[in-house]
C-alpha cells in the first residue's frame, strides 16, 4: 500500500494512565496499523479493552505514552491534522443554549468556513439527518437519537477525508440504531473516498458496514483484517436435526455428505439440515477461542 | 481569529444563559445596596464611606464572579464532555482556553463599567469621574489576572481546589507586600521576595481608598499599572495554556 493511500497510521503506540499516586495501567498496548482510504473500518472489543482511548488518541486528545501517530501525513497531535477528521464523540453533548442551526454554524467557524458556506451546508446536513424541521430548536429539547443525528451532521460540516465515530449506536433503540446505521451507509455513499472509523461492542453493525475490522482485547489489537477474510476462515458448519434425537453439529460439506448417507443407510428420519450463517460473532469467538488457547499452551 | 471570536462569542452567550451568573448579579446588586445603606448609617465623611463601601462591594463581587464563573465556563465543558466537539475541530486548545477567558472578561468588564456608574451616581457625587475611571481600569486589571489564575488552577486540579487556590493567590497578592516588609530575618526575606515574584501585587492595583478620597495618581502610574496587569494575566494565561497542552482530556 502506498503511503498516500494511508490515512491514518498507528505505529507502535502505548498508553499509560495513572490510576493513583503509585499505580498505574496500561490502556493500549504497541497497537499498530494502517487504515487505507475510503474504507469502513470497525473497531471491536469488550468495554474497557481500549477502544475510545485508542481512537482519543488519534484526535490529539490523548498523549501516547510511546509510539507515534500520523492522520493524512500529519502528526496526530497538531491542528494540521483535524481539517480532515469529522468526529462524533460517544455521548455528544452540546451546549445546551444552542439552537440546532446555530451549533452547525458554531462548529463550522472553527474551521475558519466562510459564514455564507457553513450557513449552506448547514441546512443541507440538516437535512440530510432529517433535522430541517427543528433548525431553529434549542438542542436542550432534543431526544438522545436527535442529538446523536446533530452530531453526525456536525461531523460532516467541512466535507471529512476521515470520520470517527465512536460507539455511534450506543443507548439506542432498536430504530433508532437502525436509523443511525442507515445513515452512516448514506454518509460513506455521500462523501465517496472518505474513511469511516468506528468503535463499537455491537457485531451486527460492524458486520452490516465494514469493510475491515479491528477486535481489541485488554488494550491489544488481536486481530485486523479484511471483514470478508475473517468471515471466510469461518468454516462452514451444517446442524442436522434428527427424530427423537438431538441436534449433530458438523464441520464440513464433506461430513455433512457422508453423515446424511450414513444416517439415511440407518432408515433414521432427518428432520431438517441447518446451515451455521457465515457471521462475525462466531468468527471472532474462534479468534478468542484460539488465542486463550495459545496463551493457556504457553503458561502450561 | 474567526474561531477565536466565536469561541468567545458563544462564551459570553453560555455565561448570559448561566443561572450562576445571574445568582452572582443578585450578589453584587446586594452587595451595593447593603453597601450603600452602610455609608448612610455614618455620621461623618458619609458619602466617602457610602462610595468606599460600594466599591469594595463591587470588587468582592467580582472576586467571587471572576473565580465561580472561571471555573464555571471552562470545567464544565470538560466534565459534560462538550469540549470534545470543539477539540475535534482545527483550532489549538490556546484558542479555546483564550476564547473562553475573553468571554468572561468581556461580560465583567461589562459588569464592572455599569456598577461603576451605578456607585459614582448613588454616592460618588462629590468624586471626579476621572477618579472613578482610575478604579475601573484598576479593578479591570485586577480581575483580568484572577481570572487568568483561576484557569490555570482550573486547567489542573477540580472545582474546589481551583476556588480555593485562586482565593488563596488572592488574599497573599493583597497581603505579600506587608508580610515582606515586617520580617526582619534577612533569609527569610530572600523568600518571601522570591514569593512576591511569582504572586501578583493585588494591594498595588487597590486604588478604592484613593478614589473615595478623590485622589488621582498621575497617569503614568496607571499606565504602569496597565503594563504590569497585562503582562501578569499574560504571564499566568500563558502558564494555563501550557498545561491545558500538556494534559491529557479523557472526556
Amino acid at each position: 500500500m502506498k503511503a498516500s493511500e494511508i490515512d491514518i497510521s498507528v505505529v507502535s503506540v502505548s498508553k499509560t494512565f495513572r490510576t493513583g499516586l503509585f499505580t498505574k495501567k496500561q490502556a493500549v498496548k504497541d497497537v499498530s496499523f494502517s487504515i487505507p482510504r475510503g474504507e469502513v473500518i470497525g473497531l471491536l472489543g469488550p468495554n474497557g479493552s481500549g477502544k475510545s482511548t485508542l481512537l482519543k488518541m488519534i484526535l490529539g486528545f490523548l498523549h501516547p505514552t510511546e509510539g507515534e501517530i500520523s492522520v493524512c501525513g500529519e502528526k496526530s497531535q497538531g491542528r494540521k491534522a483535524r481539517f480532515q477528521i469529522g468526529y462524533l464523540p460517544e455521548n455528544p453533548r452540546f451546549p445546551k443554549f444552542l439552537k440546532a442551526k446555530e451549533a452547525m454554524l458554531y462548529y463550522g467557524a472553527l474551521y475558519q468556513l466562510p459564514h455564507a458556506t457553513i450557513d449552506k451546508k448547514a441546512d443541507e446536513l440538516l437535512e440530510l439527518v432529517g433535522l430541517r424541521h427543528v433548525a431553529n430548536e434549542r438542542i436542550k429539547g432534543f431526544s438522545k437519537g436527535m442529538v446523536q443525528r446533530l452530531a453526525i451532521a456536525q461531523s460532516l460540516i467541512n466535507r471529512p477525508r476521515i470520520l470517527i465515530f465512536d460507539e455511534p449506536m450506543s443507548g439506542l433503540d432498536p430504530m433508532g440504531r437502525i436509523e443511525i446505521r442507515n445513515l452512516i451507509k448514506k454518509v460513506h455513499l455521500e462523501l465517496k473516498d472518505s474513511t469511516i472509523f468506528f468503535s463499537s461492542h455491537v457485531l451486527e453493525d460492524v458486520e452490516q458496514l465494514c469493510s475491515y475490522v479491528a477486535l481489541m482485547n485488554e488494550g491489544i489489537l488481536k486481530t485486523f483484517s479484511t471483514t470478508e477474510a475473517l468471515l471466510s476462515s469461518e468454516a462452514q458448519r451444517y446442524d442436522i436435526s434428527l427424530d427423537k434425537e438431538m441436534t449433530r453439529t458438523v464441520d464440513s460439506i464433506e461430513e455433512l455428505v457422508s453423515d446424511l448417507t450414513t444416517l439415511l443407510n440407518e432408515k433414521k428420519k432427518i428432520i431438517a439440515v441447518h446451515p451455521h450463517r457465515k457471521n462475525l460473532e462466531h468468527a471472532l469467538f474462534r479468534q478468542n477461542e484460539s488465542l486463550q488457547t495459545r496463551t493457556q499452551e504457553k503458561i502450561g | 481569529m474567526k474561531a477565536l471570536t466565536s469561541i468567545t462569542m458563544t462564551a459570553i452567550r453560555e455565561l448570559l444563559y448561566e443561572r450562576v451568573f445571574y445568582i452572582l448579579i443578585a450578589f453584587s446588586a446586594v452587595a451595593l445596596v447593603l453597601s450603600y445603606l452602610l455609608g448612610q448609617l455614618t455620621y461623618t465623611e458619609q458619602n466617602k464611606l457610602t462610595l468606599d463601601f460600594m466599591l469594595g462591594g463591587i470588587e468582592l463581587s467580582m472576586v467571587l464572579f471572576s473565580i465561580f464563573m472561571g471555573i464555571s465556563l471552562f470545567q464544565r465543558e470538560l466534565v459534560l464532555g462538550t469540549v470534545a466537539l470543539v477539540l475535534s475541530k482545527p483550532i489549538s486548545r490556546g484558542t479555546f482556553l483564550i476564547g473562553k477567558f475573553l468571554g468572561q472578561l468581556v461580560v465583567q468588564m461589562a459588569l464592572i463599567a455599569c456598577m461603576s456608574v451605578l456607585a459614582y451616581a448613588m454616592g460618588g457625587a462629590q468624586v471626579g469621574t476621572a477618579a472613578v475611571f482610575q478604579f475601573f481600569i484598576a479593578t479591570a486589571l485586577k480581575i483580568s489576572i484572577l481570572t487568568s489564575i483561576t484557569y490555570l488552577f482550573a486547567v489542573n486540579t477540580g472545582a474546589i481546589i481551583s476556588a480555593l487556590g485562586t482565593f488563596l493567590l488572592y488574599t497573599l497578592g493583597h497581603l505579600i507586600e506587608n508580610v515582606t516588609l515586617s520580617i526582619k530575618d534577612p533569609e527569610q526575606i530572600v523568600l518571601w521576595k522570591w514569593i512576591q515574584f511569582f504572586v501578583p501585587s493585588f494591594e498595588s492595583l487597590n486604588l478604592k481608598n484613593l478614589v473615595s478620597y478623590n485622589v488621582l495618581i498621575p497617569w503614568h502610574e496607571v499606565g504602569v499599572l496597565m503594563v504590569y496587569g497585562l503582562f501578569m494575566t499574560g504571564i499566568y494565561l500563558s502558564l494555563a495554556v501550557f498545561c491545558f497542552n500538556e494534559r491529557d482530556i479523557p472526556t
